[in-house]
C-alpha cells in the first residue's frame, strides 16, 4: 500500500507526485489516459493539422478516444478543452507560464469582488520559483509588472510579429513584455531546445515544451513514483467514520479493482475532480464526497476568450515560434475605477495559424478565393496575420456551475459531466474592452484590416473554482492546505481549488498549489511516522 | 441514363469541379486538386464522400440560374463563393486534403521547416524596444 494515491496526472498531479516522491513519501498515481511517445505527436507529419482537429482536438467530445469521457456542453457558450493522457492537458497546452499577482489572492479586499483566497501570493512564491526552476521556465527578468522574478532561462524568440506588435504597445505607451513560457531555449538534462516548428498544442515532438510528462514525471519516475496509465477511476469509497478508505478503478483490461492508500489527492482537473466526488455519493455522503457546503461543482470559472486578428500586408513569419509564447501585456490587469468592470485582464500574442486552419478560417468567413486566383491569394495573404487573445478574468459566481449529466455516460457507464454556465455582466463589459482595446493596438501596428470577436468557443481550457479553497468549511470545500474540511485523508490539489480566477493561464499556480500542498501532506505523514517509532 | 452514366457524369463533374476550385500553378509545380485527387486513391474516397451532396445543390443551383449547362467554370465558382451549409463539408474537406498534403506543403517555403526534425531560425530578440516599457515604469 502506497502512502498516498494521486488522482491524475497532469500539471497538478505530476508536481505533488514528485514532491512527495522526493520527500520520501510513497506514491502510486493513476491516470485514465496513455503515454505518448514525442513520435506520435502529430508535427511528426505533414497532415498535422488534420490531426488537430481530430484525435489531437483539445475537444473531447470531438476526440471521442478510448480514455476520454463526455461532457455536455449544451449549457455553456464556451465549450470544455481538455486532454486525458500522462501530463494531462499540459500535453497539448501552450505553455504560457505567468504567475498570478499578489491582488488575485484577495480580490474582495483590493476591490470589493470575489473572495480572498485563505492564502496570500507571499506563500506560494517560493513554490512559483522552485516551479520556474524545475522546468526552466525561459522569460526575461525585470519585468515591471512583476519585479520579484529573479531568475529565467532566456525568452523565446518573439519573431517579427511579435517585434511589430511591441512596437505598436510601445506607440500606445501600454506595458508588454516577451512572454513566460515553459518552452525550453537552452538545453535541459535530456531535453533539447525549442526549434519553432509551432505546433505546440499538438504535443511537442522535440521535448522543448515543459509538458508534465517530459518534465515533472522522468524525476518522479526517478524517485520511484508508481504511475498507472489507462485507468479511470470510478469513484472514492469512505469508511462509516467518514475517512477515505480506497479508490475504485477500471484497470488498462478493463477489470474493477480497488486500491488502499493513507491518503487520496485529487488532481483531475476543474471538471474531473468535481465529477469524482460527485459521482463517490454514498448513503453517509448523500450530497457527494466532501461536499458538506454544496460547493462540489460550483463556482465555475472558465476565463472568457476576445480574440482580436490583425491583417497585414507584409509576411510577418506569424505561425512560426512557439504557438502560444511571444509577448504579453498587462496594461489592463489591475481594477481600474474608469472601467466598467472590476479586475482585468492579459493580452497574450499567440502565432499565427497553421495553413489549413487559416484556409478554412477564410472559408468561414466567405472570403475564401478560388479559381486561378488561388495560389496567389494563399501566397499574399496566408503569415501575415497577428493574434492576440485576451484572457478574462472570470468572477465567482454560484450559478455557474458543472454538475452529472442523468443520461451521458464514459465506456464505463459513470456518469459524465454537464456545463452550466454564463457570463456575468462583469465578464462581458470586460471582453468588450479586450475587443476594442486590441483592435486599437492592430490599429497602432499598421494592419489593413481588424477581425475581433468572443467568447472563443473552443477555449475552456482553464477549468477552476469547482472545489474552492477557503477558511471556512460552510462555505468552501478546502482548507489553504488543500485538505477536505470534511475528510481529514483528502486533498484536492488542481485548478478546482482556485478562489478567484485570475487574468492569465493557471498551470503556474496550479503547479505551485500543489506542490505546497505536498510539502503539507508530507509533514503529516513525517509527523505521523515520528509519533509511532517514538511509541517503538 | 444508366448507374454507369451517372457515375461518369458524376466523376467528370467532381474532376471539373476540383480542377476550377484549385487549379494549381505550374511555374512554382504546384499541383491542381484534381492532379491529387487522380494520384492518391484515398484522397479521392474522401472527396467523394462529401461530393454527392455538393453535386445535387450544384445541380438545383443551376437550375434555378436557368442553365442547362452545369459544366461550366463560371458557375462552379459562383456556386463555391457562396459557401453555404451543404456546400461547406465538401469545400472544407478539399481544403483538409489540399493542404495537409506533402506535394503542396512543399512548395511554400513558409512550411518546409514544419515537419519535426526539420527547424525554423528565427530573428534575435531586439530587447531595445523594451525601453519605453522600463520607462513607462519608472514615471509611474
Amino acid at each position: 500500500m502506497s502512502d498516498v494515491i494521486v488522482i491524475g496526472s497532469g500539471a497538478a498531479g505530476a508536481a505533488i507526485s514528485w514532491r512527495l516522491g522526493s520527500l520520501g513519501i510513497s506514491v502510486t498515481c493513476i491516470e485514465q489516459g496513455r503515454r505518448y511517445l514525442p513520435s506520435e505527436f502529430p508535427s511528426n507529419s505533414v497532415n498535422w493539422e488534420s490531426r488537430k482537429i481530430t484525435e489531437f482536438s483539445p475537444n473531447p467530445n470531438i476526440r471521442q478516444g478510448k480514455h476520454d469521457y463526455p461532457v455536455n456542453n449544451n449549457g455553456s457558450p464556451i465549450e470544455i478543452a481538455n486532454f486525458n493522457a500522462v501530463g494531462g492537458s499540459t500535453v497539448i497546452y501552450s505553455g504560457h507560464f505567468p504567475r498570478f499577482h499578489p491582488t488575485d489572492f484577495k480580490t474582495y479586499e483590493t476591490d470589493g469582488v470575489g473572495d480572498d483566497w485563505p492564502i496570500e501570493y507571499e506563500d506560494l512564491v517560493n513554490y512559483y520559483a522552485l516551479n520556474e526552476k524545475l522546468q526552466n521556465i525561459s522569460g526575461l527578468v525585470g519585468d515591471p509588472k512583476y519585479p520579484d522574478i529573479q531568475e529565467l532561462a532566456p525568452p523565446v524568440s518573439i519573431g517579427k510579429m511579435g517585434h511589430k506588435i511591441g512596437e505598436a504597445f510601445n506607440t500606445l505607451g501600454w506595458h508588454w513584455w516577451p512572454s513566460y513560457s515553459a518552452i525550453l531555449t537552452k538545453p535541459s538534462g535530456q531535453r533539447n531546445p525549442c526549434i519553432n516548428l509551432g505546433p505546440c498544442n499538438t504535443g511537442c515532438s522535440q521535448g522543448a515544451k515543459s509538458s508534465a510528462d517530459v518534465s515533472y514525471w522522468p524525476m518522479a519516475l526517478d524517485l520511484g513514483v508508481k504511475l498507472l496509465s489507462e485507468c479511470t477511476v470510478a469513484r472514492i469509497q469512505t469508511t462509516v467514520q467518514g475517512e477515505v478508505s480506497a479508490v475504485e478503478y477500471f484497470d488498462s483490461t478493463g477489470e474493477l479493482k480497488v486500491m488502499t492508500a493513507r491518503f487520496v489527492v485529487l488532481a483531475a482537473s476543474g471538471i474531473g475532480t468535481p465529477r469524482i466526488l460527485l459521482n463517490s455519493r454514498s448513503t453517509f455522503q448523500p450530497q457527494g464526497l466532501a461536499n458538506s457546503s454544496g460547493l462540489v461543482g460550483k463556482r465555475l470559472m472558465l476565463h472568457p476568450l476576445a480574440y482580436i486578428q490583425g491583417e497585414f500586408t507584409e509576411n510577418l513569419e506569424s505561425n512560426w515560434g512557439p504557438q502560444g509564447c511571444a509577448i504579453l501585456s498587462q496594461e489592463f490587469y489591475e481594477t481600474n475605477p474608469k472601467h466598467a468592470f472590476r479586475r482585468g485582464y492579459t493580452f497574450q500574442l499567440l502565432r499565427g495559424p497553421g495553413p489549413l486552419e487559416w484556409i478554412i478560417s477564410q472559408l468561414r468567413r466567405k472570403e475564401i478565393v478560388w479559381g486561378k486566383m488561388h495560389a496567389e491569394f494563399f501566397k499574399t495573404r496566408f503569415n501575415r496575420t497577428a493574434d492576440l487573445a485576451a484572457i478574462i478574468e472570470d468572477l465567482p459566481d454560484a450559478n455557474n456551475y458543472i454538475d452529472l449529466d442523468p443520461n451521458l455516460k464514459d465506456r464505463f457507464g459513470i456518469p459524465a459531466p454537464r456545463v452550466h454556465y454564463e457570463l456575468s455582466e462583469n465578464s462581458k463589459q470586460m471582453l468588450s474592452h479586450a475587443l476594442t482595446k486590441g483592435k486599437e493596438i492592430m490599429r497602432a501596428a499598421g494592419a489593413k484590416r481588424v477581425i475581433a470577436f468572443g467568447p472563443v468557443k473552443d477555449t475552456g481550457w482553464h477549468i477552476m473554482g469547482t472545489a474552492r479553497m477557503g477558511s471556512d468549511p460552510s462555505n468552501s470545500v478546502v482548507d489553504g492546505n488543500c485538505k477536505s474540511h470534511d475528510i481529514d485523508n483528502l486533498y484536492i490539489v488542481d485548478s478546482s481549488v482556485f478562489v478567484t480566477s485570475s487574468g492569465v493561464n493557471p498551470a503556474n499556480t496550479i503547479q505551485a498549489i500543489a506542490l505546497r500542498a505536498g510539502d503539507a501532506i508530507a509533514k503529516r505523514i513525517e509527523c505521523s511516522k515520528g509519533s509511532r517509532d517514538d511509541h517503538k | 441514363m444508366t448507374t454507369s452514366d451517372r457515375d461518369l457524369k458524376m466523376s467528370e463533374l467532381l474532376l471539373l469541379v476540383l480542377e476550377t476550385l484549385i487549379p494549381g500553378d505550374l511555374d512554382s509545380n504546384l499541383p491542381s486538386a484534381a492532379e491529387l485527387f487522380k494520384l492518391n486513391s484515398k484522397i479521392g474516397e474522401e472527396v467523394e464522400f462529401t461530393f454527392e451532396q455538393f453535386a445535387q445543390d450544384y445541380r438545383e443551383f443551376c437550375e434555378i440560374h436557368d442553365r442547362v449547362n452545369f459544366m461550366r467554370s463560371d458557375l462552379i465558382l459562383k456556386f463555391a463563393a457562396q459557401g453555404g451549409s451543404s456546400v461547406s463539408p465538401f469545400l472544407r474537406k478539399l481544403l483538409e486534403l489540399y493542404y495537409t498534403d506533402k506535394m503542396v506543403l512543399t512548395v511554400y517555403p513558409e512550411f518546409a521547416g514544419v515537419v519535426f526534425p526539420s527547424h525554423r531560425k528565427m530573428p534575435q530578440n531586439n530587447l531595445e524596444i523594451l525601453e519605453p516599457v522600463i520607462n513607462l515604469s519608472e514615471k509611474s
